[in-house]
């Protein structure tokens, strides 16, 4: 498990992040040719987690890593691997204000589209020595917006909503 | 039981399927540290090679993957056997380390359980304690197809950390969920999952495309080699020990309803941490992820599935990563995507749970230091074919390449050296993906490593893969570097990409461990199997920089 900041600082962070908006952005490979591009980005991330034993309000920013590779092999289309850190993501709990942290970096394999609707889950839990076995999850979904042409990323977007609700 | 995925799917006709004792579903070794094994495998395939269904080779070999034993026990890919003889595997089930490290036996943690509840100190570093290993055929250029047919099992390694009985409570054992009922070993509440992906011809029966070399796919969702499976469970922890044993499908694991999951082991080694989950990283072949799942979340009737995310087109690599309710919707045209397994929640514990899921776990072995050799191995296409044995060599549209860089791209030939580092030493290999097409799980015989960075970072690792592996997917375009002891045996290895249609089209070299003219020859002779037994000729290449 990743050592987890403060919520205050994740705040501060969260507060650079917004003014400073996207940060890193598209660069060329160097090093292997199938890779088009290569970028990271933040998206401020929050929301009421509800349920049981309280609500949790969660605030932070998510980052993002994403490469464009390219198979010049087979022909087959672009795919972007994305690689989602919820580290800086934080919460309380609205009832005995119980620090939360997270847990759940994602790496995932998605097509280069224009639009793409991520939507992933994440482990929250007390920030104590066992809390882990406490652990709920959250949700995330992301609108990420590509240049096709260009092969990198354009620009993301995070829904307002965290609560997982599956059948 | 009889030869059967399912109670509704026909009775498989024994040249399709070969099981271990020719039953389903898979079988299961148990066995603990300082307890030698001596695995005797008889081969009782069909003497005409023909004799096959299809698909599969009557030479066999049984690596146990990844065992710390001697190299003539390792499963190498060319010393198989044929029908009518057998090969005795000895597997002695030691502590890497052993010959350097807390070789008085002293450190109470690198203990084995006897059978009255206690332990026995042992000698070697109690950081590489194993957990979950499996066994599978190796037959060089037919492994995909021996695995697929049914010859693999899994391996359970039990210690004084990892004993399989949650109620002894010694300060030494973590007490993960198992059971009470014997002193070590307990299965009630630790499961072994072998997931793997299949495909049935018009009658029902399992096919295999030989001709497909890319990864080859199947279209049905098995576990334990049973399809639709369901699994009544308490209300209270289990652990789950799921393999990988697709030919070329990767998984991606979620619980239906999103609840979280504890990682505690990758690829058969507990973590140094524990690492809460909602969705499992995707999972190559070969690679296992023991978790813990508290089902006392739910009430008495309720169900809930395991459910694949990871969506192939090709068996390449997976095209999408799914979110949960994509995977449930039913809208991905690959039907191994969605739910695999059904838990019922069918009771409260018939005893209290007992077990626990510690923070800590085990933390990674000390890294001597010192000078440390480098080296690349890059994984891609367009091999050239530099040796052409019969028997040793293999071409196919795959291949490593090494000898940093000056090699050239090798075809697999299990005569040819490409490395040898030397005994007692610690190196670094870089493994590099050379294509953006593809993915490669890479397995490297032997030595657990760990991982130093991915794509240049130790930032990009992973907490679940910040313990010791054996198995390391490259993703696309991507690399790792790790580094490795090697120590303990000398002898005939290998490495090569776990996607076993890669691996039997080329993907896979050859290495040794070099003592230094010891006890071993220097380099060693190529087995070459035959009916009336094995002879043995000189290496038909070694690489410049192999030594």
């Amino acid at each position: 498990m990743k050592t987890r900041k403060p919520l205050f600082t994740v705040a501060l962070v969260l507060l650079a992040a917004s003014l400073g908006g996207l940060v890193g952005g598209s660069s060329p490979a160097f090093a292997v040719v199938s890779i088009a591009s290569t970028g990271t980005t933040t998206i401020a991330y929050g929301g009421l987690v509800r349920g049981n034993p309280e609500p949790v309000l969660l605030v932070g920013f998510v980052q993002f890593e994403m490469t464009v590779v390219n198979d010049p092999d087979f022909g087959a289309p672009p795919s972007v691997q994305l690689g989602i850190d919820f580290s800086h993501v934080a919460g309380v709990g609205t009832k005995t204000r119980t620090r939360y942290v997270t847990s759940g970096d994602q790496y995932l394999v998605r097509p280069l589209v224009a639009r793409d609707v991520v939507d992933v889950t994440f482990a929250i839990y007390p920030a104590d020595a066992t809390g882990f076995a406490n652990a709920r999850p959250a949700l995330a979904s992301f609108t990420l917006n590509y240049n096709v042409k260009a092969e990198t990323f354009a620009s993301g977007t995070v829904s307002p909503s965290v609560d997982v609700s599956l059948p | 039981m009889p030869l059967q995925f399912h109670p509704g799917l026909p009775v498989q006709d024994p040249l399709k399927v070969w099981t271990f004792n020719g039953t389903i579903p898979p079988k299961l070794l148990i066995g603990r540290y300082h307890e030698p094994i001596l695995f005797r495998h008889n081969n009782e395939l069909p003497p005409d090679k023909t004799q096959n269904g299809g698909f599969g080779r009557h030479t066999i070999s049984t690596h146990e993957h990844n065992g710390h034993h001697g190299a003539e026990n390792d499963g190498f890919t060319g010393a198989y056997f044929f029908p009518g003889q057998f090969y005795d595997y000895h597997y002695p089930i030691v502590l890497a380390g052993l010959n350097s490290i807390n070789t008085g036996a002293t450190d109470p943690k690198a203990a084995t359980p006897d059978d009255s509840g206690g332990k026995i100190n042992i000698p070697g570093d109690w950081r590489e304690t194993m957990s979950t290993h499996w066994f599978h055929d190796h037959m060089f250029s037919f492994t995909s197809q021996n695995v697929y047919k049914g010859n693999a099992g899994m391996f359970n390694i039990y210690s004084a950390l990892d004993r399989g009985n949650e109620g002894s409570t010694d300060g030494v054992n973590f007490q993960l969920p198992s059971g009470t009922a014997k002193s070590w070993g307990n299965l009630e509440y630790d499961v072994n999952l072998m997931l793997a992906d299949k495909a049935f011809d018009r009658d029902g029966q399992l096919f295999f495309d030989i001709f497909q070399t890319d990864g080859f796919l199947g279209d049905v969702m098995t576990v334990n080699l049973g399809y639709k499976p369901y699994f009544e469970v308490e209300r209270r922890k289990y652990r789950f020990r799921i393999l990988n044993g697709a030919v070329a499908r990767f998984f991606k694991i979620a619980l239906s309803d999103g609840s979280t999951m504890l990682q505690i082991a990758n690829d058969g080694n507990l973590l140094p941490t524990v690492v809460p989950l909602t969705q499992l990283d995707e999972q190559g072949i070969a690679e296992r992820y023991d978790i813990v799942i508290d089902f006392s979340r739910y009430s008495v009737g309720q169900k809930v599935w395991m459910v694949n995310l990871a969506e192939h087109q090709n068996g390449r690599l997976p095209a999408r990563d799914l979110s949960i309710a994509e995977a449930l919707s039913g809208q991905s045209p690959d039907p191994c995507v969605g739910k695999f397994l059904e838990f019922r929640i069918v009771r409260n514990p018939a005893t209290p749970d007992q077990s626990k899921v510690p923070t800590n776990l085990i933390p990674n072995p000390v890294l001597p230091t010192g000078q440390v050799r480098e080296r690349i191995f890059e994984f891609g296409r367009g091999a050239n074919q530099r040796t052409n044995d019969p028997i040793t060599s293999f071409f196919g549209p795959w291949g490593v390449r090494t000898d940093n860089g000056g090699g050239g791209m090798l075809a697999a030939d299990f005569g040819t050296i490409s490395a040898a580092p030397k005994s007692r030493t610690r190196e670094i290999w870089t493994l590099r993906n050379g294509g953006g097409g593809w993915d490669h799980p890479v397995h490297i015989h032997f030595e657990e490593g760990q991982i130093l960075s991915r794509n240049g970072k130790l930032a990009n690792v992973p907490a679940w893969e910040r313990g010791r592996k054996d198995v390391y997917r490259l993703r696309p375009g991507g690399e790792v570097k790790i580094t490795m002891q090697f120590r303990d045996f000398q002898g005939m290895f290998m490495e090569h990409c776990h996607n076993t249609t890669h691996e039997d089209n080329a993907m896979l070299l050859r290495r040794e461990i070099d003592d230094g003219g010891g006890a071993f020859l220097r380099a060693l002779s190529t087995p070459i199997p035959t009916p009336q037994g094995v002879r043995f000729q000189p290496p038909g290449d070694i690489l410049q920089t192999a030594f």
